[in-house]
This record gives C-alpha cells, structure tokens and sequence, in this order.
C-alpha cells in the first residue's frame, strides 16, 4: 500500500524551521499579505468602473495574495468574529463594528468562518465583492442577506459556515410529541365527507371499507413495469426541468396579473399588479423584447378602458402606470433601439411600431429628431408610418415633421396635408414651401396649393 | 501544514466520494448516456486521476466513522459533511469497508463506470456484499475498481481511537423543520398585520433545507411526516416544501431552483389564511359558494405573495406562478379557471403532487382518518385521472416507495416495523424498516433496523408484508421514532 503520509512541498517552498521567537511563520505572513489584499478589496470594489486600470489591479492583486497561500498552504481559513478576523488563533484583522468592517459585516450576516480553497478564480473574487458590497449595509426590510446571496452564487473555492439559528431555542421549540395527528376524540363529524369537485378530490374511501385495502399501490397490477422509467420517459423529464426557467414565469405573471385586474375590486390590488407589470415592461423594453411589451401595454389599454366605464377607485393606479412608462427617458431608449433594427425580427419590429403608435403624440417628435439616425428603408418606412399616425391627429407634430430636412419625411407630410383638405392648414404650413430646394417637395406642394386655389 | 488545514487533497477527495454517491441515485433513473450521468462520471474520473497522480492506486476505506484515503483521515469539512455522512452510511449499511480505484479508470467507458455503481445499488440484498461485488466485478473485467473486503489488514489503531459517527445532522432536520415553521408563523403574522415580510429569513431557512436534502438525507424526508391536526396549514406547508425539493432534488433541479420551489410550496397555501375559519372548520358538505371560496385560494396566494412579499419583480413572479398554479391539474380542468391555455410549470405539478400526497395522508374535517402512505400514492395513481402531470407523479412514487417513510407495516408473525428510509435495491415494495417493540408504558419502541428485501437461502424474502397502516393508529409521530 502506498505510503502517503507526507505532503509534496514545492522546491521553492521555505524551510520548514519553526520561526525564532518575535518573527512570524512564512504562513501567517502570507495570509497576512492575502488578508490584507481582501480587505482593501472589499473596500475599493465599485469605487471605479470594471474595466478600470484601479480595479483591474486591485482584483489581479487579490487573487494573486490568495492564490499565492493556496499553492503552497492549502486552503486560506479564517474564524469571523464581531470586530475581527483570526487565523490559528489570533487576529489577522481588527476594526471598530460597523458597515466599514469586514469583519463585522460578515459577523452580522452569521458567518463564523470563511475559507478561499486553491482554485479561486478572478470571477468568484469579483461575484463576492459584488455580493459584500450590496449587502454591507443592512435594509430596513431586507429581502435577503449576505449568507442568501452567497449560497444562490454557489462560488466553487469560496465556503463559509454561517448559522441558520436565526430565533432562540424557546423562539421555536416544537414540541414533537405533544403533536396529534388525528381530531380529538369527541370531535364531531363524519369519518368521510364528500365534496364538490371531481378526479381525486371527490374520491372519498372509508378506512373501514374493502375499498381502503385495495386501493394501496402495492396491489397495482405490473408494478414493477410501472415504475420503470423508460429512455423517453428520462428524456422528458430533463426536458423539462431545462425548459423551467424564470423567463417562463415571467411571460406567466403577467397574464396572472391581469387576471387579478379583472377579478379583484380593491384599489391597493390593482396598485401591486400594475406595479408589478410596469417593473416588467421596463425590463421587456430594455431587453427590446417587445412583442411582450406590447402585450402588456395593449393590455393595460383595454383594462384602462374598463377601470374609465366600471372602476374609477382603479384610475390612480393607471395614471401612475402611464406617468412612469411615458417619461422622456423611457421613449428615448425605444427610439435608441431603432439602429438595431437590422437585427430584429419582424415581428419585433412590428411591435415597437405598435409600441410608438399607442405612445402620446409628443414621442413623434423624438422620432422626427432621430430619423437621421435610420438607415434601413423597412425601418424608415415604418418610422414614417408612425408619424403620419400622429401628425393626422397632431397639427404640431405635423409640423415639425414637415420642416424635416429628410425629403421622404416632408413628402409624407404632403401627402397627409392633401389627405386631411384643410384650406386653413394649406394657407399656415404650405407657402413656403413653394421655394424649396428639393424639386419634388415644391412640385407637391404647387399641386396642394392649386388645389385649393392658392397660388 | 496547520493542524486542522485543508490539504491539496482534501478537494478531490471530496469530489471523488460525491460523484460516487450522486452517480448511486441517479443511475437508478437515468441511463448512463444521460447528461447528468455523464457530468458525474466526469467528475468521479477527474478526481480519481489527481488522486492517483504519481501512485499506482487509490485506496478509500471506511473505519470508526471516518474515511480514510490512503491511510490519511479525510478531514470534515462542514460543507461536505452531510453528504460524506450519508455515503458512509450507504457503504456501511451494506458492509463495504472500502474499495480501491487503478489508473484504468481513465480509460473505463462510461457503461462500466454506470454498472459498478448498479452493482453497489445492487448488492444491498446479498448476504456478503463486498465478496458478492468483487465476484461481480472480476467475472466482468472490470480493471479500474477493486473492493475491499473486511478482512483486508484493516484494525482499530490506536492513535485513531474510535468515535461516534458524528452525527450533528442528525438534530438538524428537526432545527430546520422548527426554524422553518417559525419563519412561515412570522411571515402569516406579517400578512395578518397587512404589512409587507422580507425573505431573509425564509429565505435561509429553505436553504438549509435545501442543503440537507441535497446531501441526500432521507431524514428531512422523515421530518415531512410530522403531522398536527389542529395547526394544519403551517405543518402542511413545511411538509410540501420538504416533499417538493426532495422531488424536485431527484429529477435534477438546481439548486438554486431548488430554493424557488421550496419557497413556493411553503407559500402554496397563503391564500387559505384569508379564508374564512367557518369554512376551513367545516366538518359537513360545503355548499358550492363556499367551495368557490376554496377554490379562490390558490389566486389569494399569488396575490398575498405579489402585494407583501418584499423582493425583486422576477423572485416575486418564480414564487407566485406555482403557488398559483397547484390546483390546476396537469389538463387545466381544475381551478381557478385560466382564460388561456398553458401548462403548469414544473414547480407547480411537483407541488400539486406533493400537496395531493400529504393531504391524503393527514387527517382533516372532511376525512377524519388518514390514509397510509401506500394507500394515498395508490389513489393518486388509479384515481387520479389528469390530475397529476404522470412523470412528476411516477418519480414521486420511486422517491418515495411504495411503502413511504413511516408507514407502519405488518410483518404477519414477524411483528410491526416501521419504514425508515427508501429500498435499497430497484424493488421499491422492500423498504427498509425499523422493527417496533412494545414498551411497558402501553407505547412502541424502535427495535433493530431490517432490509426487507433481504432473501433467506431459499432464496424468498425473510419478511412478508401482510399489511399497511398510517402511524397514527399506532398514535406514533415517525420523526419521534426514526431521528
């Protein structure tokens, strides 16, 4: 049998001689040099940007620490305690309790001990100061904590042990036997009731019946066949387990928040749903998945319609809606997403278009701005399409888009002046037009004039 | 080196023993083309050649509680205790002192590396475990694997005294179960306060649940039959929470969706606790108005999670949809009625499944007496029409037994026992069971613990199973008995 007791030391490796008496061992002087690093990184993390020089190094310099211990000590363990960090024994880091310690932050999340293994990587040192910088200062209302948020990362080389006794012994002692399965004995009532409903629900079997014996799984005829899982059967269910995402659940809340919408009659319901789905158009937006936006917005219409005719207690919660999702901000990001229309699919393209028409009619003049930066005809042609919407209902827009330097924005235009025969309207916008520099801009609008006898 | 340090070693070490033991369940369902077969045997060889860099083999024997590789006791790690404990316990049970790993097994194909780990799940009914699968390996040829046997130079030593398994996971599912159930009573309070609750305290809880299911603990499963009559709603939903991770766990889910599904089934019956208590007491037939307030809970619960619970719009939306969803039924006839078609998400049919089960198997105003495990799992099956998505419902039943964990059991002449812990071989009528004694207070107590799919000479099986019984008849709490 092989004989492993000892451990490789790399050539390069320190004597192994106990210090003299006042120096410290090439061991702790390293994870002094890792702690350090740490430290200063937990602290400096976020103060610059990523691809910043400063953080590039501070990163580079932490998981060189770290993994310089590693290789030749093992694993880097320290013991967390209320002000400080210790290692073998003795501290290795101290400072007053509060935000800015360390040692402290981690204290309070639980956390008793913390181990980097050999292996880090810069991704899990980057993943952990993300996690101790969102988490060092405590919410009034956490929805989460440190410990939380470092188990869903699952950080291969990182591990801590942290308390889950969140309550004293008293807080939640269960008294196991005091527990009674069963009603108390002069409890009224049949042994089997019947209910309404049907499948599994309805089927009721009294213990004392030939039924309740003979209904066990052990009697199933070919048990053991049916039990088998076969090739397909284990392809369908990974199949869905990988097809169980949280994308899913998102398209399926929202439809859950409509159904709320139309079923529920009070006001502070329709303010969470409304909430709810303003936070997930925003993100449908942002992600330039619109189709989905689009269904949430053509939805909320519908709804608003209702709340005007039936619900007027829900028209706040409208209004707060649309206050949110008309900002300026949020129209700019739509019409930023139009020079990457070339790479959108058509039918998302046909749900932005949808998405602008139901938008106010101020957004027409962002877009009349911004048409310079359209270079696809399709998407030109649909830009135009939009405006000529608002500008038939918006002398304003119609006007601004009239004066475009864009010549097929102008002629569009013309065209929804010829189409709207207003005599006063011609006499307001047209006349100068007569001495435009584009031929076709002023033969259009010869045309328009003298078809109103203006000449 | 300090002391207590983590060697190089200690990583694939672990590594090496934890593929081993998740490559025993999911060869049980999967074939060994199965991604989630091929990740672990990639593990198991990847560990198995940094172990054997410079030496001729890898020796893991099993002695007083500890694995030892290459001689060299394998340090616990709390993160890894859990599941080293549990793969003791596997080996142990079937009285396998060790084995020893060659450096063929970087060229075994993964077929062989699947059957050996068959022949461990295998070998539980064997008289002589070790000497049966040694036989087994040799007559096949396999190269890469030998095992141990329990005469093999193995002594107590002194400077490694013996101690007790150390068995702190054995107090933690009941801790989880209380904390759990203290977090859930908070979280209703909130509610009942018309305030907005924070996770962070759930949330850990369902971690720690999670972490011990994962190591693949049948104990959290006993803890799931822990049953009190007169606070149903909160043991109910703690019981979901453990049957639908511990599901959820068998069929492959993350574990970070683990989390999500357990948070959604400790939730799935929020929206009861608006219900009015007359309706929840109500021992007679509910009329139809009452029952469509019933029906309305499963809406109140996606609601209460929307308007309270304080966390970001796509957490929120993954806890409410299979909360939402539970009674549906796997066709969309059940309710509420939906105005579109869509399946319910997998979280949500395993929780339909889980919630089905345990309310079976409780005892409630409409069914004063609960039914056994078997008899519950049976109904399911033949009476459960669409009901019940028959995958999640067919993996439910392998996870469980036939004869689920705390189901009393009449052995005929060989007494009552009750089932401890899942069957150790492909035959899932033969749990294993602990044998119940009579004490001299009127109560039981546990006896020795038995495989009864252990075969006499004969070749038949050395118990029969005569009959099945929830333990209430016996007035027994399971988790009083087997932790």
């Amino acid at each position: 049998m092989n004989d492993v007791t000892a451990v490789d030391v790399p050539p390069d490796a320190p004597p192994a001689v106990p210090p003299a008496a006042g120096l410290k061992s090439a061991e702790i002087l390293a994870a002094e040099k890792a702690v350090a690093a740490i430290m200063t990184g937990v602290k400096n993390f976020g103060v610059f940007a990523p691809e910043h020089a400063s953080t590039i190094n501070m990163l580079q310099g932490v998981l060189r620490a770290i993994t310089q211990y590693g290789e030749i000590f093992g694993s880097l363990i320290f013991e967390v305690e209320r002000q400080s960090l210790v290692f073998q024994g003795k501290p290795i880091y101290e400072g007053p309790p509060g935000d800015d310690n360390p040692a402290f932050v981690l204290f309070r999340a639980g956390i008793s001990r913390f181990e980097f293994a050999p292996g880090l990587e810069e991704n899990e040192v980057v993943r952990f100061f993300e996690i101790y910088n969102h988490y060092r200062v405590m919410a009034d209302e956490p929805d989460d904590d440190l410990v939380s948020a470092l188990w869903r990362a699952g950080l291969p080389h990182i591990f801590y042990e942290a308390s889950y006794e969140l309550w004293s012994e008293a807080e939640t002692a269960v008294d196991y036997d005091a527990l009674s399965a069963l009603a108390p004995a002069d409890s009224d009532g049949p042994e089997v009731t019947a209910r309404p409903g049907k499948g599994w629900e309805a089927l009721r079997v009294e213990s004392s019946s030939d039924n309740y014996r003979k209904v066990s799984l052990a009697l199933l005829p070919n048990l053991n066949e049916y039990c088998a899982l076969s090739q397909a059967e284990q392809e369908t269910l990974l199949a869905m387990v990988a097809e169980d995402t949280p994308a899913g659940g998102s398209e399926a809340a929202v439809r859950l928040m409509f159904m709320l919408l139309a079923r529920e009659s009070a006001a502070p319901v329709h303010e969470a749903a409304l909430g709810f789905l303003q936070e997930v158009y925003l993100n449908f937006l942002a992600n330039r998945a619109f189709q989905r936006a689009y269904f949430i917005l053509d939805n909320i219409r519908k709804e608003a319609m209702v709340a005007k005719e039936s619900k007027p207690w829900a028209l706040p919660a409208f209004e707060k809606f649309y206050g949110v999702v008309l900002q300026p901000e949020i129209i700019d990001s739509l019409v930023a997403a139009w020079p990457h229309f070339g790479a959108m699919g058509a039918m998302e393209v046909k749900a932005l278009g949808a998405i602008l028409q139901q938008l106010p009619a101020k957004i027409a003049a962002q877009l009349v701005a911004q048409f310079n930066k359209v270079e696809i005809p399709e998407a030109q042609k649909l830009f135009v399409e939009i405006i000529v919407q608002h500008a038939r209902r918006d002398r304003e827009v119609l006007a601004a888009a009239l004066h475009s330097e864009v010549e097929q924005l102008t002629l569009a235009m013309l065209a929804v002046i010829r189409e709207l025969n207003d005599r006063n309207l011609v006499e307001q916008l047209l006349p100068k037009f007569r001495y435009d520099s584009r031929s076709q801009v002023r033969q259009e609008t010869m045309r328009i004039l003298a078809s109103h006898n203006i000449y | 080196m300090a002391e207590e340090g983590y060697s190089a070693e200690i990583l694939p070490a672990e590594q090496l023993l934890q593929a081993l033991q998740s490559l025993i369940s999911m060869v049980k369902i999967y074939q060994a083309n199965n991604q989630l077969v091929v990740s672990g045997i990639n593990q198991l060889v990847k560990a198995a050649q940094v172990l054997l860099a410079g030496r001729d083999w890898v020796v893991v024997h099993l002695e007083n509680g500890r694995f030892f590789i290459n001689d060299e006791k394998l340090l616990r790690r709390k993160g890894a205790a859990n599941i080293l404990e549990n793969f003791y316990t596997f080996l142990s049970d079937r009285r396998i002192p060790g084995f020893r790993i060659m450096p063929a097994v970087a060229t075994a194909s993964p077929e062989e590396l699947t059957g050996f780990v068959q022949l461990l799940n295998s070998c539980g009914d064997q008289s002589e475990p070790a000497e049966w699968l040694e036989m087994r390996l040799l007559e096949t040829g396999v190269g890469w694997i030998s095992i141990l046997q329990v005469d093999e130079n193995i002594q107590a030593r002194k400077e490694h005294p013996p101690e007790e398994l150390e068995a702190p996971g054995r107090r933690y599912p009941k801790k989880i179960y209380a904390y759990t159930l203290r977090a859930l009573r908070e979280t209703a309070e909130t509610i009942g306060e018309g305030k907005r609750f924070g996770m962070r305290k759930t949330g850990r809880m369902i971690q720690a649940m999670v972490e011990e299911i994962s190591s693949q603990d049948s104990r959290m499963l006993v803890m799931s039959t822990v049953r009190e009559y007169s606070d149903q709603i909160f043991f109910h939903s703690v019981n979901v929470a453990i049957l639908a991770i511990q599901l959820g766990r068998e069929l492959g889910v993350a574990k970070d969706a683990l989390e999500r599904l357990g948070t959604c089934a400790l939730f799935h019956d929020l929206g009861k606790l608006t219900m009015p208590p007359e309706v929840l007491t109500r021992a007679g037939v509910l009329s139809e108005a009452e029952f469509a307030l019933v029906q309305q809970h499963s809406l109140d619960s996606a609601r209460l999670i929307l308007q309270g619970m304080v966390a970001p719009v796509a957490r929120k939306a993954a806890i409410m949809i299979p909360a939402f969803e539970h009674h549906l039924k796997a066709d969309l006839s059940g309710y509420p009625a939906l105005g579109w078609r869509k399946s319910p998400s997998l979280s949500g049919r395993i929780i339909a499944v889980a919630d089905a089960y345990d309310a079976l198997t409780s005892a409630r105003v409409y069914r004063r007496k609960p039914m056994s495990g078997d008899r519950a799992l049976g109904l399911m099956r033949v009476g459960g029409g669409n009901a019940f998505d028959p995958l999640v419902l067919k993996a439910f039943i392998r996870m469980l037994g036939v004869y689920p964990i705390g189901t009393l059991l009449d052995l005929g002449g060989g007494g009552t026992a009750m089932v401890s812990r899942s069957p150790l071989t492909d035959d899932l009528t033969r749990p294993r069971a602990v044998l119940l004694c009579s004490d001299d207070q009127g109560g039981v107590s546990r006896g020795e613990e038995v495989n009864l799919a252990e075969r006499d000479a004969t070749g038949e099986h050395r118990y029969r199973i005569v009959g099945s019984a929830h333990p209430s008849v016996r007035n027994i709490q399971p988790a009083q008995l087997l932790i």
